[in-house]
Order: C-alpha cells, then structure tokens, then sequence
C-alpha cells in the first residue's frame, strides 16, 4: 500500500510545481505591492437555497440516470468460453540443457588451461526457442464453431497462447467435442474432450487446460 | 486634425466591425440564452450555475478525491475483500462510509452532466474556436479520461454490475493491437480473478484523478484567472444537494459478482456506461473506430467550423510605457513583457502573441497611452465616433442626450441601429464595441466635454459573470468603481453614468432600462 501511495503522489508533482509558481508569484508581487487584504465572501442564507434549488433540479437527471436497469443478454441465453493458457511445442527442437552443460564443461576446462576464459553466451542464444501457435478446433453438437490458431507471445514467440473465445449457445442439451493442437499440424490432436452437458439458462459453461491433470476440462 | 485620424474619419463605419461578426442568437442558443436568463431571476447573475459549469466541474473533482481517499482507506484489494469491503462500508458504516460512497458516486455523475453541459454551453455560445482551441481538444481529452476512470471505478466494487462491465470493457481492450494478452481470460473463471488485477485497477482509477489535474492545467494554460472555484453559496448548495441525494438514494452494490452465470438485469450508471449497449449492435473494431471518430470531429469542430478571423491587436511601441496593465487585463495570455529592446526609459516593455488574441479589444481598454489598436477598430476611430454621434446628439433638439455604449455581446439591437441613430430614441446614439472592456477610461470623458455636454452614458455590458472575452465587464466595473487601473476620472458624475449587464436576448431589459436611465436624467434636470 505505501508503494502505491508514493506511486500516486508521484502524480502530483507538476501540480506542485505549478501550484509553488503561483504562490512564489503571489509573494512577488505582495513584496512589490504589499499584501492586499483578501475580501470575506458573504454567503447570504437565501442565495443559498435559490442555488440549492436550482443544483437539485439539475440533479433530477443524476437522479434518473444513475442506476437504470440494463440487459446485456437475454434470459434464454448461455454462454460457453473456451479460455485457458496452453504452450505450443517447440518449432524446432534444440537441447538448451545439453547446450548449457557442454559449454560448462568447456568453459571448465578452459578455464584451468588459461584463466582467460568467457562464456560462450551467443552459442547459447543461438537455440531457437520459437513455438508453434496452439490451435483449437470446437464443435458443438456436430458443428463447428471454433477453429483458430492462437499465436504464441513473447518478442520471439517462445512463450504460452493465450486463448480466449466466446459463443451464445442456447439452453439444452448439447455435445461439446474440443480439439487442441500444438504442433503446428492438425493430423492428430494434442489433446481432446468429448462431453456431453445440459446447459442451464444464464449459465456460463468454459473449456480450460488442467495443467496438473494435462487435460481439457470442460465445466 | 492628424493625417492618421482624418484617414479613419474617412473610412466607412461598415469597416470597422465593431459587432465582430456575432450573430442573433436564435434556435437552441437563444433557448439557452433564456433559461440561462430565467435562472439568474431566481438566483441572480453572481450564482447562477450554469456561468460556473467548469469550476463546479473541479469542485466535484475535490469531492471525488476527498471521499475516494476515504474509501480507500477501508477497500479490500482483493478478488475476495472488495465485494465485501465496499458492502461493509455502506452498511455497516452507512452514516459516513455510505454517505462518502455516495458522494463519490453523485459527485461523479454529476462531474460528467457539467462536463456535458459545459462543452454544449462552449459550443452554442461560440467559445471554443480560434484562441480558445486548446481548451476545448483539453477538455475533450479530459471527458475521455473522466469517463476511463468511472468506468475503472465501478470495475472495483465487483459486483454483478462491475462484472459486466469490467468482461465488456476487457472484450473492448483486447481488441487494441498493444493489448498482446486477452484480458477476459481473467473474467473466465474465479481461479483466474487475481488479487494483482485489483491492485492495478485500484491503481489506474487513483492516477485518472491526478492525470485530470493535469490535463485541467493545460485546459486553463491560456486562459487568465481562470475561474476554478465556484462561489462559496454555490458550493454549499451542490453539497446540500448532493448529502439530499446521498440520503434519499444511497448508491448500492449490485449482487456479488457470479462469474458461472451471465450477468442478469443491473443498475446502469449511464453517465459512464453508455457506451458498453453499442457492443450489441457493433464489433469492438467497429466500437473503437467509432469512438475515434467521434473524438476526431470533436476535437476538430474550433478547425471545422473556423470563421474568419479577426485581426490581433498591434503594439506601436514607442507609445508603451512597460505598465503591464494590459497584460494584467488581457484574458487570454496574449501579451507578455520583456525587457525593453527600443532603448526608451521605461524597464519593459509589451509582446503580443497573436494566435492567442482574441481582437476583443480589452487591452485597448487598459491601455491609456495609445499603445494598442485592433487595427479595424483603433482608438482614434472609436474617439471620432464618440465626438461625431455627441455632436448629432448635441444639435438634435432632444432634451436628454444618452450615448450608449453597447457591447456586442450584449442585448442584440439588430435592425434598430443605423449609423449609430437607435430607431424611436432620437436622445440616444449608439456605439458599439466588441467588448465592453475596450471603453477605456478616457473615451468615457468624451461625452462629458464641455463643448459637447451629453447628458448621461449608458453602458449596455454582457451579463456579470459571463463575458464573452471572460472579463470585459468585471474590469470595466473595477475601472468604473475606481478600483482598477486605469480608473474612470473621479470627476466625471457616476449618477449620470449607467451599467446594464445584458444577454443577446434581453433587448425588452435593455430598452427598459435605457428609459428609466433617461427619467432618471429627467427628474434630476427639473
């Protein structure tokens, strides 16, 4: 919390520097012109219910407008999410472990011969870490709606898809088949969920990735 | 007579657009005109709401901090505590957590219906193109972010209301090519629901309100004593209104947030969230690029609808004598002083900048030294008008002789003045000015010349507290009352001097007051 509170006042610093040059103007000009007694404004009690009378019937809108009922979805709607995080298998298969240990070794050995010796960081660098989009293909009871490759993020794309899509379905009795491929070809699936569910009204039904249990779940 | 002042006595009077162009204001403005007007009835110029919109505005900012510190002094930033924490709040403590939850969210809505009704007033009344374009893009700029952090806030509370926005407005941020990671995947589940997600929510709603500062810096860049405070009775009215508000419809949570259900019927803050409806009709490409323009042509209305504009004010320095009086005076930071570059003996010296002159003339006003001319409308010009329209006056066989000098901007006299003769009133001469603040001190004397002996001046301002170049009337009045330099000479007989302070649509105001001056005149005369 005092992290974020020294974040947030960080904000505040033009806003004291603007209000420093306004009061070191100020004491300029009291120095150059003596200080001129502030006048006290009078509040008179009658102009003050003549505002509030008028500020009220303004605030008839903000009392309207507030808090209006909204419906975004209709009652007999469902929704099913297909939403998880999967990594895609490597484009090209390179042994960093094995890489990092011979390096090791040679910078071992080296090392007793010479005393001089660096470690061959660009060797390492050189092990193509790029991974191949995940792609999900979703039917439901027989169809297809969903068949999207999800591209992998990071600058040199070696890290996980994230994937995320929605559909309205409507309430009933549905069979669900997921695919999940991640090899970059679509012979055969990575992974796969075949379920049968009654989807409820207004209920939200998602595919994820159970990472412990290495499997599509569907809840 | 010089040859510069027999080349002005020789130029029409047409051009010389003393009237700048304004038009009557007719449709919606002079709709707004009235109801501006029926509103200053009941609480009179000085707290009439709507001259003040934008100060209100700020007010409601301060409201907005001071009770959302408060509430967080007691938010749970978590998945699990906010809900709960802001519920405790209004329950538990709903004589002063619940007032302040309230406060915060009327202050709000109400923050949104000024900012509207401020740029819609800006807009009708023609106060945001030329000098005043960075105004009003700011304050569009402004209006976003305001909205931006509304809509954050009531992502904090997560409830079922905070549910729907927050998964509509993830679908809508998502959909901008910066945004790598689809940011429903946390709305997804509830395993998913990170307590960092608050903290970065919390903290993205808490830097809006300074980012709006800021922005509030630059919209009042180029604007002198900008008015950024409400008068105290206005003040104490909006908080009696917004405690009524808070206590007669305390602002509540929706349902916890269900992250397995679809979000049902929930209490909308329109003011916010109007624009999460449209996503059922468009894409969030097409919601974005829908946004975007509609922010382009705003931003592009002072360029869209550019009139010709009026030339700046000219310094004829050997003349300047470095006082600062007009860059006390001028209401748009359009001159500044620097140290003196001609070798005269005076310290500094006048710099105009004119894309920043709005040619209102007020400098003129402040400046007794004939150092500053709108070049369609110099002081010579202005002086011969006054001796050519008193010498009219002074052979016409009237026994009350008026000149009357009548801001642009004031009670519009369309068709019934014509070479300065106003049509029924043969005891009155008009001079019009685009600006109140451009009669100086010494065009006031004119009439009382011995040689000419006018009666009486009457003075026809735009209404107090809402001058069209913001302070032309304030400083004519300091001039007047002797309290702002240049003063009016003590001399000249305040009784036989009359200020109106007028909107384009009171003329049955001005003509009523214009004869009650010239009984007036009357009755001292016998």
């Amino acid at each position: 919390m005092v992290i974020i509170l020294v974040t947030l006042f960080a904000f505040l610093i033009p806003v004291a520097f603007v209000l420093w040059r306004e009061w070191k103007k100020n004491k300029e000009r009291e120095a150059r012109e003596g200080i001129v007694a502030k006048k006290k404004e009078r509040v008179p009690p009658a102009a003050v219910a003549k505002a509030t009378f008028i500020i009220i019937l303004l605030a008839v809108p903000v009392y309207l407008f507030s808090d209006i009922s909204y419906s975004h979805f209709r009652p007999e709607e469902s929704m099913l999410k297909v939403a998880f995080k999967h990594t895609g298998q490597r484009v090209e298969e390179c042994d960093e472990t094995g890489m990092v240990k011979t390096e090791g070794e040679r910078y071992r050995r080296e090392l007793k011969d010479t005393r001089q010796v660096k470690m061959n960081v660009e060797k390492l660098a050189r092990c193509p870490r790029e991974r191949h989009p995940v792609t999900v293909e979703l039917f439901v009871d027989g169809t297809k709606a969903l068949d999207k490759a999800y591209s992998p993020t990071g600058l040199k794309k070696d890290m996980a898809s994230y994937i995320y899509d929605e559909f309205m379905i409507t309430p009933g009795r549905h069979s669900f088949r997921v695919l999940l491929y991640n090899n970059g070809k679509k012979d055969s699936p990575a992974y796969a969920l075949e379920q049968s569910m009654n989807v409820k009204p207004g209920e939200i039904k998602v595919v994820w990735f159970n990472e412990k249990a290495g499997a599509l779940v569907l809840e | 007579m010089t040859e510069e002042k027999a080349r002005e006595a020789a130029t029409p009077a047409a051009a010389h657009d003393t009237m700048r162009d304004f038009t009557a204001p007719t449709g919606l403005k002079g709709l707004w005109l009235r109801l501006e007007s029926l509103v200053n009835g009941i609480t009179t110029p000085e707290y009439n709401p709507f001259y003040y919109l934008g100060a209100i505005g700020i007010f409601f900012l301060w409201i907005i901090l001071i009770s959302g510190i408060y509430l967080f002094l007691f938010y749970g930033i978590s998945a699990k505590g906010a809900y709960l924490s802001v519920q405790n709040l209004t329950i538990n403590q709903w004589y002063l957590g619940g007032v302040m939850r309230s406060l915060h969210r009327y202050a709000s809505d109400g923050l949104v219906l000024v900012m509207v009704l401020h740029a819609l007033r800006c807009y009708m009344l023609d106060r945001y193109g030329h000098w005043r374009w960075l105004a009003w893009v700011s304050g569009i700029f402004i209006a976003w972010v305001i909205i931006a952090g509304g809509i954050f806030g009531y992502w904090m509370v997560w409830d079922e209301r905070a549910k729907l926005i927050a998964t509509l407005s993830a679908h809508m941020l998502e959909n901008i090519p910066i945004f790598g990671l689809p940011l429903s995947l946390n709305f997804a589940r509830v395993e998913n629901l990170t307590d960092q997600l608050f903290y970065i929510i919390l903290f993205i709603h808490f830097a809006t309100i300074f980012f709006i500062f800021i922005l509030i810096l630059i919209h009042i860049a180029r604007v002198t004593r900008a008015v950024i405070n409400p008068p105290r009775a206005l003040g104490y009215a909006i908080m009696i209104a917004l405690l009524a508000l808070s206590f007669i419809k305390p602002a509540v949570s929706a349902p916890p947030a269900e992250m397995k259900r679809l979000v049902e019927s929930v209490p909308f803050d329109w003011f916010y969230m109007f624009i999460f409806p449209l996503l059922k009709y468009m894409s969030a490409h097409q919601l974005w690029a829908f946004i975007a323009a509609v922010t382009l042509s705003l931003a592009m209305v002072p360029w869209l609808t550019r009139t010709k504009r009026k030339p700046a004010v000219e310094l004829t320095l050997p003349n300047c004598t470095g006082c600062e009086l007009c860059m006390e005076d001028c209401p748009y930071q359009a001159i500044s002083m620097r140290k003196r570059t001609d070798g005269l003996p005076y310290p500094l010296e006048a710099v105009i900048y004119p894309s920043r002159c709005a040619s209102c003339g007020i400098c003129m006003g402040a400046c007794d030294y004939k150092a500053l001319n709108l070049p369609d409308i110099t002081e010579d010009y202005v002086k011969a008008e006054i001796r050519r329209l008193s010498a009219e006056l002074k052979e016409s066989a009237s026994i009350d002789k008026v000149i009357v000098f009548a801001c642009a901007k004031s009670a519009r006299l369309d068709g019934l003045v014509e070479n300065g003769k106003l049509s029924g009133y043969e005891w009155a001469r008009v001079i019009s000015l685009p600006c109140i603040g451009m009669l100086q001190p010494s065009m006031m004397a004119i009439p009382f010349e011995k040689s000419i002996a006018v009666d009486g001046i009457f003075v026809a301002s735009c209404r107090k507290n809402d001058c069209h170049y913001r302070k032309g009337g304030e400083w004519f009045t300091g001039r007047l009352l002797g309290f702002r330099p240049p003063v009016v000479r003590k001399s000249l007989d305040r009784a036989r001097i009359k200020t109106v302070y007028l909107s384009s649509v009171e003329q049955k105001e001005f003509f009523k007051e214009l004869d009650e001056f010239r009984q007036g005149l009357s009755n001292r005369t016998r």
